[in-house]
């Protein structure tokens, strides 16, 4: 029912940045997306999760940089001069994704996204909003909310 | 308009603070004449401004206000307990004026009546009783068409019409022949818009000698011809002066009305004729046409443009008045950020291009390398300037607290004064803002329940007023704000009985002191037996502490039987610089603040000493420090066999409690600038924010307190290898 009502509501056309994680194809909804650089160096954060590969010192900015690939569940990446930080602002905070390589920039129609199939890995139904498919390839929209380092509740 | 108006609301905030920083020197018997005159400026530019917008009832207020300063600084009354309780309630209404007009609202007209009447009657009494005064006066600012129309068709005026200002203090005939000045005054419209009322001015003038005013009312029109226009009467003012009246002394007065004014001063030497005729002095641009005085609400369409004309003519009647003592501009916050990050780009470019110069195969020519070097010597004072922008003292929240506590000890029925101490310390602006709340909760629990009343007071030997202290200091790179009162500090057994009612915590839980102190905090905890006005509104200590913890803050609370409760908020100071010293710990550079330490050592000077589960200590001076292995704490590696390849830093917390530090090296001392780490990520257990080296690189900065181990109650910062497993969990 409210995925019908989504698909209502949302028809509209918008742009994602398109990018790419091993042999799968990610999106994020172009909004979000500040600026992609390449990797920089980042300092170790004690007692942060294993997909929070340090901070990083954008023009003065201090802002965490999450291995995409260790978030959802597809392996560490080691980083190099290769990598690629898409940075982008979610929920009033900055923060850069390391990916593979950005690949385009894409106008979608909403209403192509198709759901999420009902996978067992809680991951998948987490992180993963739909799924465009554009000319041969599926493209997974990231639920960018979900995918930001929590804080740990039981911090004492 | 709305423009003029919202400038207006933020010029009172700051004439407030200086009003109230002057009641505070006032209190403490620091005040000087300038204080009195600071003060009175400040309301009087509340005045004027609240004439230029209408705001009847503030300039009513204010003007009464006005005039007890006026007769302080003018020693009819003298300061005293009384009429400083008076100002402080007059200030506290004066802010609820502005806070009203500000919003729009009106006050309920039974508020703040009494202390009008308070403040009216320290007038009256100070001048014999002239009633009238008031009258006249408030007439002059307050409504200029009602008088007009009162004169009706005759307008025979006389020659003592308006000129003949009551509450002059000397009309006597100035005795001709000696030196005396000759003070020509035509007011432009504006003035009056503007709230200005030349008889307060005159009466300032009156002050310095023996003078006699004479209006020329020869402008002023008859009815039929009545416009708004310009402002019809001009006086001539001989003043005899007293000693060490000069020129300028004469021409301050007339600052606040400069460019608002035709003034000429005429110094007249003693054997010089006096020239007393009432010459016009209305400029040739403005000629005596027929017009009545200004009609303040009517004229205000005119004003723009008026106002340009007049003033570039009124420049150059009187020199420029010297500057006021700390001059502000005004600049959106937005604007500020954008240009601390910018300066924070170009100090890590110029760190790069430092760095690839250095690499350079031939040592480039010290041309470039000077200038380079210069350009880092600027570049940091650069970054530095730019910082302090966002910082602003405390000076204004303590002020703002400091009405709270008359409020609360008002309504608790207890007396009670605010002590405050560093209130210079800078903090950064949205902190202070979001203190207000928490800090006024905390004030109002410390009067109602904190004080005792006054006849338990004098009871135990205490002075009957309370002393409630509101402190600020910067340290260990965090801002320490204390809140501590002289009270019967926090009953344990009450406490922990209520606790255990509200099963918080089981009658056979072995809780210290301070674990005891701390169940204030916890959600759902109130002591009081009957819910209070003051302190009894649903919220409790925990929301303050969860709004301090929002802040990324913490909160303490120490209390001793009978002697009073501390409670201490610590904050993380976004923004700032501090000093640090760089160190490196399992490849990782660190920062640990200076302010924390306080001695480095090799182990080889030092005894280390194994104890359960790998613990060490050290022993120094007789006494033994737990040894902390920052790595370890840190979880950058597991715990080292070996100590002795380590250095260890010394330092000393909030509580004064001290720990070792392990470190692999120490780099160098230098100043850093702190970078939140809430902002984008969140808060790290044992790390109080990051900064930026000159390489781009980013150094954690230690949070030393969370280093410091605690007995029985472990510090989040310092986790053996073995707990990390929760933090490492997903979602």
């Amino acid at each position: 029912m409210s995925e019908q009502a989504t698909i209502e509501t949302t028809d509209e056309r918008i742009e994602i940045v398109s990018f790419t994680i091993g042999e799968q194809a990610f999106c994020l909804d172009i909004g979000h997306v500040l600026e992609i650089r390449g990797w920089t160096s980042t300092t170790t954060l004690p007692h942060a999760p294993d997909y929070v590969v340090g901070m990083m010192n954008l023009r003065g900015a201090v802002l965490p940089v999450i291995d995409l690939s260790m978030r959802l569940g597809l392996g560490k990446t080691i980083p190099e001069s290769r990598h690629v930080i898409i940075i982008a602002h979610i929920d009033e905070k900055s923060v850069g994704f390391l990916v593979d390589a950005v690949s385009n920039i894409i106008t979608v129609n909403t209403e192509e996204m198709k759901p999420t199939p009902e996978v067992s890995s809680s991951r998948t139904a987490a992180f993963i909003r739909g799924v465009y498919t554009l000319e041969e390839t599926i493209v997974r929209a990231i639920d960018v909310h979900q995918i930001m380092p929590q804080e740990a509740l039981s911090a004492a | 308009m709305s423009d003029l108006r919202d400038m207006f609301f933020e010029e009172c905030d700051d004439l407030l603070e200086v009003l109230s920083t002057g009641l505070d020197d006032l209190q403490n018997g620091n005040s000087d004449a300038e204080t009195i005159n600071a003060m009175f400026r400040s309301v009087h530019s509340i005045k004027g401004g609240a004439g230029a917008f209408g705001l009847d009832r503030l300039i009513k207020f204010a003007h009464a206000f006005e005039n007890v300063l006026d007769d302080l600084r003018s020693n009819k009354i003298d300061v005293d307990p009384n009429i400083t309780a008076l100002m402080f309630s007059g200030f506290d209404h004066l802010s609820d004026l502005v806070d009203a007009a500000r919003e729009d609202n009106d006050l309920p007209d039974s508020e703040g009546a009494s202390v009008l009447s308070d403040l009216k009657l320290v007038t009256q009494n100070a001048n014999g009783g002239v009633a009238e005064e008031e009258d006249a006066s408030e007439v002059s600012s307050d409504d200029f068409v009602a008088l007009t129309l009162d004169v009706g068709l005759d307008l025979d005026l006389g020659g003592d019409g308006p000129g003949d200002l009551p509450g002059l203090p000397s009309l006597e005939p100035v005795s001709e022949g000696a030196s005396h000045f000759i003070v020509k005054f035509a007011a432009d419209p504006v003035l009056y818009a503007r709230g200005h009322d030349p008889a307060l001015l005159f009466r300032a003038l009156g002050e310095m000698g023996e003078m006699t005013v004479e209006a020329d009312i020869s402008g002023v029109a008859t009815l039929e011809s009545l416009q708004e226009a310009p402002a019809a009467i001009s006086w001539t003012l001989t003043l005899r002066p007293d000693d060490g009246i000069d020129e300028s002394t004469i021409r301050e007065i007339f600052e606040f009305v400069e460019g608002q004014c035709t003034l000429e001063i005429m110094e007249v030497a003693a054997e010089a004729a006096p020239v007393v005729e009432a010459t016009p002095v209305v400029e040739a641009e403005a000629p005596v046409k027929p017009a009545a005085k200004p009609a303040k609400p009517s004229a205000k369409a005119e004003a723009p443009e008026k106002d340009s004309k007049q003033e570039a003519k009124g420049g150059d009647g009187g020199k420029k008045s010297s500057e006021p003592r700390n001059s502000t501009i005004r600049v959106d916050l937005n604007r500020v950020d954008r240009l601390i990050n910018l300066v924070g780009e170009l100090v890590i470019s110029e760190a790069m291009l430092r760095q690839s110069m250095n690499e350079l195969p031939v040592s480039a020519n010290s041309a470039v390398s000077e200038a380079i070097g210069q350009l880092k010597t600027l570049s940091g004072v650069l970054q530095e300037s730019v910082m302090a922008i966002r910082a602003q003292p405390v000076r204004g929240l303590f002020q703002r607290m400091s009405r709270i506590v008359r409020e609360s000890s008002r309504q608790a029925g207890k007396t009670s004064r605010l002590v405050m101490v560093g209130e210079a310390t800078e903090v950064d602006k949205t902190v202070t803002e979001r203190l207000v709340e928490p800090l006024t909760h905390m004030i109002r629990n410390s009067v109602d329940h904190g004080l005792e009343k006054a006849e338990d007071r004098i009871a135990a030997g205490k002075p009957e007023m309370g002393t409630i202290k509101l402190e600020a200091a910067h340290r260990s790179g965090r801002v320490v704000i204390s809140l501590s009162d002289d009270g019967a500090g926090v009953n344990r057994e009450k406490v922990r009985r209520k606790a255990e009612e509200k099963g918080l915590v089981r009658p056979e839980d072995d809780l210290t002191d301070s674990d005891i102190d701390n169940l204030l905090f916890r959600p759902g905890f109130s002591t009081a037996d009957e819910i209070s006005q003051l302190s009894g509104r649903g919220v409790g200590m925990d929301v303050v502490r969860s709004e301090i913890q929002a802040l990324g803050g913490r909160i303490n609370l120490q209390s001793e039987p009978g002697k009073g409760t501390t409670i201490t908020i610590s904050l993380p100071l976004t923004l700032a610089v501090m000093e640090g010293m760089l160190i490196e710990v399992a490849g990782e550079s660190l920062v640990v603040p200076t302010v924390a330490l306080r001695e480095t050592l090799q182990p080889g000077q030092a005894n280390i000493h194994d104890f359960c589960d790998g613990d060490r200590g050290l022993s120094v001076n007789d006494s033994m420090l737990p040894i902390v292995d920052l790595g370890e704490a840190l979880g950058f590696r597991s715990s080292l066999e070996d100590l002795s390849n380590q250095s260890l830093l010394l330092i000393e917390g909030e509580s004064g409690r001290r720990s070792a530090l392990a470190v692999d090296g120490i780099v160098e001392q230098r100043e850093v600038v702190i970078k939140g780490l809430e902002q984008n990520y969140h808060s790290i257990p044992g790390i109080a924010a990051a900064t930026i080296l000159g390489n781009g690189k980013i150094a954690l900065i230690v949070d030393t307190d969370q280093m410091i181990p605690s007995p029985g109650n472990g510090n989040p910062g310092l986790r053996k290898g073995s707990e990390l497993v929760e933090v490492n969990s997903y979602v």
